[in-house]
């Protein structure tokens, strides 16, 4: 087996561990056959409840997501050709939390939960379709960087007017609280709603891994090798706008996963920029599952949220791998 | 049938004709260099025969197939090109970046063969890589960058190879080399067309020059013929020595028809 399969199966198999681990792991502490009992349905009814109901659904979720911004963060590096591209670059973030605050604003959530995710994904359709429109008649990537921070911004500021508009302190802080990220309280309708996007972006990003190689040397030579660049950029912009729009509409705001995520597995697996997409996945689970359970720790006062953690591990780690490869990223 | 024909291309951009009824042929086992001051029209021509530029009118047929049917899985397996200046976007270790020459023989999700590892082995031994193939490529100097991209076109192994300035930036020693290898594929059979500012590269290794000006062809033929003072002097404004040494032609520009002479 290559060096590379090799390391992806270690990330793998880290990865099933860190999520059974975080199975285990709550506020009731729970050993790994009473676990495997509770999701055959043998356990007790209570541990049943809380494995199933409770504590499946925010790992799947956490795996899914975590998988799905590292993959599109990876993705969108390397079509745009810009290690500081990340998955809210091309706008669709913003445009789901946009979809959110409108759901919370509403008042939907308090009848339907499942509005905020619906609203988001909404949100998060828009703006595809917007890229879709723009990149189909001019796809340089100046174009489609400056369109996504359009609509990013756009977004941003009608966020702001949603919000200014709010007349209750408790929905400003519901708002507030969703775009800082969490997994708290999700159930199995929650995966179920998610699942179907994540995977047809997976799908539409399935083998781009030729053409990524290939636009190293720039988008006119890797053409003249094969590829149709055009049909490239369309997939993976479609394609990552739609699992993270999906990822975000059920977990909210989850900062810096994207962007640092494709820069550790260069750091530690390999470089080319078709070849990072799973091990991007990979650890992209890992580190979402981490930072849900960091967010589990008992705390004095309120609990920490998701986003925060992430941005609080993302930050520094990017720093750090900005002055190690600034010798190589010139 | 093996022969590029190129058949009065005209190419508008934002109203600026760049290239005029431009039309010219080149046989397999030739070596035809394409020369013209900048802003002749060079670089824009090997794009719209590439089918990267898209020309308003005229057509390019390629071994007789007119290569506006042909798609770009098609193209990419019967011309490589190495593009100006080389770049490089990422990281990446320099074999790597030859592999990526063997693309346009892959299917979408194949492997490299041991055969593709051999002819890639091959290529880098040929472009003088052997001691880059390990090192990252955004370290090394820009001559070294272009002898890797010319490893990549020759991992290709395409019946036609097309290339901007390879021999900008490289040193004395490697310009030779590089056109030496250029020529040792022509002479194997494929037909390659290479952009070229410098003349005496050109008179001495090329089978026949394109002569561009101003986005006119200015004429077509034999090496030595195509330098004519009387060109020399019209389309590029200068005055050349020549002689002879050893069977090899040599021209050095050395007089500007209009300024002073230093």
């Amino acid at each position: 087996m290559s060096h590379y399969a090799h390391k992806n199966l270690s990330l793998a198999l880290m990865l099933f561990v860190i999520a059974v681990a975080s199975l285990t792991f709550g506020r009731v502490d729970l050993d790994i056959p009473t676990v495997f009992m509770g999701l055959m349905g043998d356990a007790d009814d209570p541990i049943t409840i809380i494995v199933r109901e409770l504590r499946l659904p925010r790992v799947l979720l956490g795996v899914l997501i975590g998988a799905a911004l590292g993959i599109s963060g990876a993705a969108l590096q390397g079509v745009l050709r810009n290690p500081l591209a990340d998955p809210g670059v091309i706008g669709v973030s913003a445009s789901a939390s946009l979809g959110a605050v409108i759901a919370i604003h509403l008042g939907l959530a308090i009848t339907l939960p499942l509005m905020i995710p619906i609203f988001a994904m909404t949100g998060a359709l828009a703006a595809t379709l917007l890229l879709l429109m723009v990149s189909s008649r001019d796809s340089s990537v100046l174009m489609l960087i400056l369109v996504g921070i359009g609509i990013s911004s756009v977004a941003t500021a009608s966020i702001s007017l949603v919000m200014n508009l709010s007349q209750s302190p408790m929905q400003l802080q519901d708002m507030v609280m969703w775009m800082l990220g969490s997994l708290e309280n999700r159930t199995m309708s929650d995966v179920i709603f998610a699942v179907p996007f994540i995977i047809f972006g997976w799908l539409l990003m399935a083998n781009v891994g030729q053409g990524l190689n290939a636009l190293s040397v720039g988008e006119e030579t890797a053409q003249t090798l094969g590829i149709n660049i055009q049909m490239l950029k369309l997939r993976i912009v479609v394609g990552s706008a739609i699992s993270v729009g999906a990822a975000v509409s059920v977990c909210g705001g989850v900062g810096f996963v994207g962007l640092v995520i494709p820069h550790m597995v260069r750091g530690l697996i390999c470089r080319e920029p078709g070849r990072i997409l799973l091990p991007s996945g990979l650890m992209g689970g890992v580190l979402l599952t981490l930072a849900d359970l960091m967010t589990r720790l008992p705390m004095p006062g309120t609990p920490l949220r998701l986003g925060v953690v992430t941005a609080l591990i993302g930050a520094p780690a990017f720093l750090y791998i900005v002055f190690k490869t600034r010798e190589t990223m010139r | 049938m093996t022969a590029l024909h190129i058949k009065n291309i005209h190419l508008t951009i934002d109203d600026t004709i760049i290239l005029n009824d431009i039309s010219a042929s080149i046989n397999r086992g030739e070596l035809v260099g394409l020369i013209g001051p900048n802003g002749a029209g060079k670089s824009s021509l090997l794009k719209c025969i590439l089918g990267l530029q898209k020309q308003s009118s005229g057509s390019v047929w390629l071994d007789g197939i007119d290569l506006a049917q042909s798609t770009i899985k098609d193209k990419a397996k019967r011309m490589a090109y190495a593009a100006q200046g080389a770049p490089v976007y990422w990281p990446l270790r320099a074999d790597h970046i030859v592999g990526l020459g063997r693309l346009p023989h892959l299917n979408p999700w194949g492997r490299l063969t041991h055969d593709d590892k051999n002819i890639i082995q091959k290529a880098i031994h040929l472009a003088d890589c052997d001691h880059l193939r390990d090192r990252t490529v955004t370290t090394l100097s820009g001559g070294e960058r272009a002898r890797v991209m010319l490893a990549r076109v020759l991992a290709a192994d395409t019946p036609w190879i097309l290339a901007d300035e390879p021999t900008a930036s490289l040193d004395p020693a490697h310009q030779l080399d590089v056109m030496n290898i250029l020529k040792s594929q022509a002479q194997a059979g494929k037909g390659v067309l290479v952009v070229l500012h410098d003349l005496s590269l050109a008179l001495r290794y090329c089978n026949r020059l394109i002569l561009l000006n101003r986005g006119k062809l200015v004429g077509e033929g034999p090496s030595d013929v195509i330098l004519s003072d009387q060109n020399l002097s019209d389309v590029f404004g200068i005055k050349a020595s020549r002689w002879h040494d050893n069977g090899k032609d040599f021209l050095v520009p050395h007089h500007r028809e209009k300024g002073d002479d230093i």
